[in-house]
């Protein structure tokens, strides 16, 4: 599939395809850290946003400002900047998440030359009703920053384009999640990983267009995979595409997921208002939420429990990065919740790198008390 | 450093005092239910003036029992194991776990008399991760409503964005603890719990800056035990006039250079929450003349200070002391709201902007000749950036060591190679064991 192979090639190809943006186009390249960064905002200065990610790999340079007892994905990310991988971006933000990815975002703003740095304050406790006010006001500071620094007036038609088609991408790839709820679902869980990931590296414009593409084709395919046992991804930031290919070569389909690389990236979309940053800030506020703003109502629960009616899951996959704790704090819950419904659960520890033999016994393993008690 | 002179020292005269106002809202917390006063889970050392306009009250806090939980290896490893048994990872917050895992194996709310009692309601300031997260699966175990005030972690030149989140956040708490009490909330109590809670802190400001004096009047131990006062009792009468007390008589001891170790001649701080059940790393240092004075930590977490742009610190001055009238409820959670978000350097802190800076800053004005830290597993809040701070040190030629470890889980720090460690440190400073030791 042409449009499959386009992203894939965008994942691995990530930082030519910003600096060949940049080239093209003249603007300006922002790395953000946080799925919580109102990247409409940012697009409608005529900015790319990009999101800074891990590489997988072994590396060192991180140690010497990060302990190691904090996630995986906030030291790689950081080693990925101290390495010079993303010396194209002209400025970084990150939106108050954990206290992980808030090191590397400061170590970063510390030690990577930089011309733009912008700490996003988006409240904890989302779903208190004082939240809408105060992103609000956030998102209005920030479009103050963006202008002041690039230059560019976000005009209120500048919004209302970035936020159409910012849309636009949130429908379609739930379009095409919707597909994976078919017996024989025309996507795997990896490929659709790799389109998300995808959409957070390319100009969305041009993500639409081949996300149209796929649709159409993932429409019309008659066969799909297997039909198999149905698994779910749960967990915190997991973009390791190793470890999803592995799974799915074992015999079972990824049919859906609740990470910051899946389906929390995009669900919903923002419902137009008179004022388009208070519309932004709803939009982040009725989100699928990550933990870390899950405070009170539990509101991840119920969610998850209706990802797992509407995709048919048989089993779901914790996967944890190792040290995250927000994370840590949601999973005995998550777990016992499917427990109850008769959902078996997997826990898994990921690191910088998976360990693949011990991985894929356990997963096998898995798939196969699945499959029996599916049969 | 190595000459050697023995400073006077003698005991502090409110120390009994201390002890008996402890003792006091111990007995009055596990009282609070027979008295028909609500009983609060929750807190966790911020904002304890919310619930006063309920009139007297009993505060659970994380639970009474962590000291002693902390004196007892064997019983803090099974509070940790039985968070463990229920899924809670080991790199969640220890000091949190042991208080989930005491309520699981059922002395968490057990009064001395054998009474299980149960708080009416949890309220807790969400400024670390594991906060809310831990009062959320306290609650749900008792059963009982909880109610988090998010406190906002904002850049200084947007700081009025954070305030007026928090005010809002704060009247919503007020009206939420009428509903669950079913008690008239008294503002007047409110505007009284307030200015206590300032003047306790402007103390605890006073006396961290009293440690710059050589030699220190205090050490970290006695930091230590007067913690428990500021974790749950800051904005009571009481709690602030002993503080004073304490000011004052800190005051004297620097007039009159009487120490809180004789031979000071090395003076060291400790980032990140000392390990509770520990004793052996804070008396080391003293065979060779050395003293913990305290910690940029130890002293931003109950202080409030002026931060300026630099990292530099400056005693702040309460509200009254800067000709501001608290008059009503507004008045009262604003300046509660600045108390916290500006002047509070512990949580301005977790933005991490100036916390490699502030850290240069307490090392360079306390005069210190060694920063030890602690690399926290279980402490994702204070120990962030750890390590950039050592960085910014050295940058300064400040030596430091660190050790890995934990504050509440014994399991986690391997005593010997850290006494060792510890020990080499000293020596490389240039420091040989007294020889009156
Ligand atoms: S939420 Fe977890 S995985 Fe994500 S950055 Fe924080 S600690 Fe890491
Ligand atoms: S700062 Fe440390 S001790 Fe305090 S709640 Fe956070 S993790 Fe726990």
């Amino acid at each position: 599939m042409e449009a499959l192979d386009k992203f894939q090639q965008v994942v691995t190809e990530r930082h030519q395809y910003a600096q060949e943006w940049k080239a093209r186009t003249g603007g300006k390249v922002m790395g953000y850290l946080c799925t919580y960064v109102p990247e409409e905002v940012i697009y409608a200065a005529g900015i790319l946003p990009v999101r800074i990610m891990g590489s997988h790999e072994p590396q060192d340079i991180s140690e010497m400002h990060i302990y190691g007892m904090y996630c995986a994905h906030s030291r790689d990310c950081l080693a990925q900047g101290l390495k010079g991988e993303y010396s194209y971006l002209d400025g970084i933000i990150t939106a108050h998440s954990c206290m992980h990815i808030r090191q590397t975002f400061d170590s970063w703003r510390r030690h990577i030359p930089i011309t733009f740095s912008y700490y996003l304050y988006m409240p904890a406790h989302l779903v208190n009703p004082s939240a809408r006010d105060c992103l609000t006001e956030e998102l209005q500071a920030l479009k103050q920053a963006l202008e002041d620094w690039s230059g560019n007036t976000i005009s209120t038609q500048a919004l209302d384009h970035s936020i159409e088609i910012y849309n636009t991408n949130r429908r379609l790839m739930r379009q095409i999640y919707e597909l994976r709820k078919r017996e024989r679902p025309p996507i795997s869980g990896a490929g659709s990983m790799e389109m998300v990931l995808a959409s957070m590296f390319m100009d969305k414009e041009e993500h639409n267009y081949w996300l149209r593409s796929m649709l159409e084709e993932l429409q019309q395919e008659k066969n799909g995979l297997e039909p198999g046992v149905r698994l779910m991804l749960i967990g915190s930031e997991s973009d390791d595409l190793g470890f999803l290919h592995l799974t799915e070569s074992l015999g079972a389909n990824l049919v859906i997921d609740d990470h910051c690389t899946g389906s929390r990236y995009f669900w919903n979309e923002i419902i137009p208002e008179e004022d388009r940053l208070a519309a932004i800030a709803q939009r982040y506020i009725q989100r699928p939420l990550c933990p870390q703003k899950d405070l009170v109502e539990r509101r991840r629960l119920p969610h998850i429990l209706q990802l797992v009616k509407d995709y048919k899951v048989h089993g779901a996959i914790l996967i944890q990065q190792k040290f995250c704790d927000p994370h840590g704090y949601d999973l005995p819950v998550i777990k016992s919740l499917l427990k109850s419904h008769n959902i078996p659960t997997l826990e898994l520890e990921t690191d910088i790198t998976i360990p693949v033999g011990q991985f894929r016994t356990r997963v096998e393993a898995f798939i196969e008390v699945l499959r029996q008690e599916i049969l | 450093m190595n000459t050697l002179q023995k400073y006077e020292t003698k005991p502090l005269d409110c120390w009994q005092r201390m002890k008996e106002l402890r003792k006091d809202y111990f007995l009055s917390m596990w009282k609070a239910k027979e008295r028909g006063e609500p009983l609060i889970l929750g807190g966790y050392a911020m904002l304890s003036s919310l619930s006063a306009g309920l009139g007297d009250c009993g505060i659970f806090g994380v639970g009474p029992y962590f000291s002693r939980i902390m004196r007892d290896r064997d019983l803090a490893i099974r509070c940790h194991e039985a968070a463990e048994v229920k899924g809670l990872a080991a790199d969640t917050c220890a000091t949190l776990r042991v208080s989930l895992g005491s309520a699981l194996l059922d002395f968490h709310n057990r009064s001395p008399w054998g009474d299980m009692v149960v708080p009416d309601f949890c309220i807790d300031a969400h400024a670390c991760e594991a906060q809310a997260k831990t009062s959320l699966m306290l609650s749900e175990h008792y059963g009982i409503p909880f109610f988090a005030v998010d406190i906002p972690i904002i850049p200084e030149s947007r700081i009025e964005i954070g305030k007026n989140y928090l005010i809002s956040q704060m009247h919503q708490a007020i009206e939420w603890m009428e509903k669950v009490t079913k008690k008239k909330y008294d503002d007047e109590l409110l505007l009284e719990a307030v200015q206590n809670e300032w003047r306790s802190q402007v103390c605890w400001a006073k006396i961290s800056d009293f440690q710059k004096a050589i030699p220190a009047p205090l050490d970290l131990k006695m930091f230590n035990s007067f913690t428990t006062l500021m974790v749950s009792a800051k904005h009571k009468k009481g709690t602030a006039d002993w503080l004073q007390m304490l000011c004052d008589e800190v005051e004297d001891r620097v007039k009159n250079q009487i120490a809180a170790f004789a031979w000071e001649r090395c003076r060291l701080l400790h980032e990140g929450l000392p390990p509770w059940y520990n004793k052996s790393i804070m008396k080391l240092p003293q065979k060779y003349g050395a003293t913990f004075i305290g910690g940029r930590m130890m002293f931003a977490i109950h202080g409030a200070f002026e931060v300026a742009g630099d990292g530099a610190w400056k005693v702040a001055k309460t509200p009254t002391e800067r000709g501001i009238v608290i008059k009503n409820r507004d008045d009262a959670l604003n300046a509660l709201a600045e108390l916290y978000l500006i002047y509070t350097p512990m949580i301005s802190s977790f933005l991490l902007s100036l916390k490699v800076e502030e850290q240069v800053k307490v090392a360079q004005g306390w005069k210190a000749d060694g920063v030890i830290f602690i690399l926290d597993r279980s402490c994702k809040g204070g120990a962030a950036h750890h390590v950039e701070q050592r960085l910014g040190l050295q940058n300064e030629g400040i030596p430091s060591m660190v050790y890995e470890g934990s504050s509440a889980d014994p399991r986690e720090l391997q005593e010997i190679q850290v006494l060792d460690h510890l020990e080499s440190f000293l020596q490389s400073l240039g420091l040989t064991p007294l020889p009156l030791t």
